[in-house]
């Protein structure tokens, strides 16, 4: 193998962590807008844990977790264990998950934001004891909802075009 | 690399997840245990971002600049109205002030007053929003040699806006008045009387325990209160509005959902510190006054 072909295949084994990597450190920028950080954590680690699970495991995951908590300055924690159960669950479920279309697969994921922000309420309130007020957890639900069709169809034609240039080789 | 047998790798691969989400639990156990390392690498992470939040935060704030302005345009015209009456009305306050002016000089002149030294203050940029989805801080990015402390207050060019929770070498964070977390003493202009201001994540925070026999009025100016020696007195907060549900609220006068930058003054005072601020805040250089 060149060495050029191997950079290549380094970067695209690379590219699903690095770029979710860059949507959570962008989505700290100020923009008044609640929980923008979870929610844009979420559907990368979902979309990469079911089409690119050799370049999302669970170490990965964890790392973006920790990324995501010490940025946002949620209780240390919180965020990894959130997301190390989404991408538990989705690996698990990944054979049925995969063959979906988009639209249900969008649906499921909806499920799954709102899981997500459940888990997190309840860990911010047990870490924090104190209930938390609900409707930033909604507000996280509906910003993730929302802005998965748009990172979903940009990251299936990714996901297409890194797939051809593996067949091709 | 070391090469595994395939099934050991694959073993290997189905542990890693549970023994992860031990490690979460870990971390959160850390994070309630040791939360000043948990403050420095948040810090220095931060810090270590703050350039690339920099440069991103220009063109974020160009397209907003954009929005607003079309909003703006749109409501040109009763705004231009309203200017109208309100300059009207302040024309007419300029001329009270000025008399009021006139006369306290008058009357410092025959007494002893010693008047108040100006506070030092220097400005900062925001440049990125760190609260989470149940906090509300802002990022501030300052040189590498800058002089913010714990304890710090925060204006932006109206108003309170809050104080500095964590500082960095090169950012600081600021805990703004509406956090879940804030607590402001405030006095009521009107009647003097001294009240809470709570935050509570919306837009305007509650204003609590006031004293029995006063009730804050509709419109009534709030600013801080030197109790407790954590603010100077008089600093403008906002003013009083009761909501629909019966509750009495502050209507900041900073425009914390825009902010851009503030100001950090350091008036010297080391009152109540956020409990998680285990190190008291350094004396101020001396030399200074």
């Amino acid at each position: 193998m060149g060495l050029l072909r191997r950079l290549d295949a380094g970067a695209r084994a690379g590219f699903p962590a690095v770029f979710t990597a860059f949507l959570i450190i962008f989505a700290a920028v100020p923009v008044d807008v609640p929980g923008l950080i979870a929610a844009l954590a979420l559907p990368g680690i979902f979309f990469w844990t079911i089409f690119r699970p050799a370049a999302m495991p669970a170490p990965v995951v964890f790392l973006l977790g920790l990324l995501q908590d010490l940025l946002s300055f949620s209780p240390l924690g919180a965020g990894i264990l959130t997301l190390l159960v989404v991408h538990g669950v989705a690996l698990r479920w990944r054979d049925v998950l995969v063959r979906q279309s988009f639209l249900s697969a969008w649906l499921i994921y909806c499920a799954f934001a709102a899981g997500a922000a459940a888990l997190g309420w309840g860990l911010e309130a047990v870490l924090g004891w104190h209930i938390p007020p609900t409707m930033p957890a909604l507000a996280q639900v509906g910003i993730s909802v929302g802005l998965y069709p748009v990172l979903a169809w940009a990251l299936t034609r990714l996901h297409t075009a890194m797939h051809r240039a593996e067949l091709a080789l | 690399m070391i090469r595994l047998s395939i099934p050991l790798r694959q073993a290997l691969t189905r542990l890693s997840l549970p023994v992860l989400i031990a490690a979460a639990f870990g971390a959160m156990l850390l994070g309630k245990a040791d939360a000043l390392l948990i403050e420095r690498s948040r810090m220095a992470i931060a810090d270590a971002l703050s350039p690339i939040w920099g440069a991103v935060r220009q063109p974020v704030s160009a397209v907003r600049d954009t929005v607003t302005e079309i909003g703006t345009l749109w409501t040109m015209r009763t705004e231009n109205a309203r200017l109208v009456e309100e300059n009207e009305r302040l024309r007419r306050w300029q001329a009270t002030a000025l008399a009021l002016e006139a006369e306290n000089a008058l009357l410092r002149r025959q007494l002893t007053w010693v008047p108040e030294p100006a506070p030092q203050y220097r400005t900062a940029r925001v440049v990125a929003d760190a609260g989470g989805t149940y906090a509300r801080a802002v990022l501030l990015a300052a040189g590498p040699q800058h002089s913010i402390r714990k304890g710090q207050i925060a204006l932006d060019e109206r108003g309170f806006a809050g104080r500095v929770t964590e500082v960095g070498s090169r950012s600081a964070r600021v805990l703004l008045a509406t956090d879940i977390n804030s607590r402001i003493p405030v006095t009521l202009e009107g009647s003097r009387a001294r009240a809470i201001m709570v935050g509570s994540n919306t837009a305007r925070p509650r204003l609590q325990h006031w004293p029995e026999g006063v009730t804050p009025r509709e419109g009534d100016r709030v600013v801080t209160s030197a109790q407790a020696g954590a603010f100077p007195a008089g600093l403008p907060v906002g003013v009083v509005r009761w909501s629909e549900s019966g509750a009495a609220e502050v209507e900041l006068f900073a425009q914390l959902d825009r902010l851009d930058v503030l100001r950090l003054f350091d008036f010297g005072l080391s009152g109540i510190l956020p409990p998680e601020a285990v190190a008291r805040p350094e004396p101020r250089p001396s030399g200074r006054r």
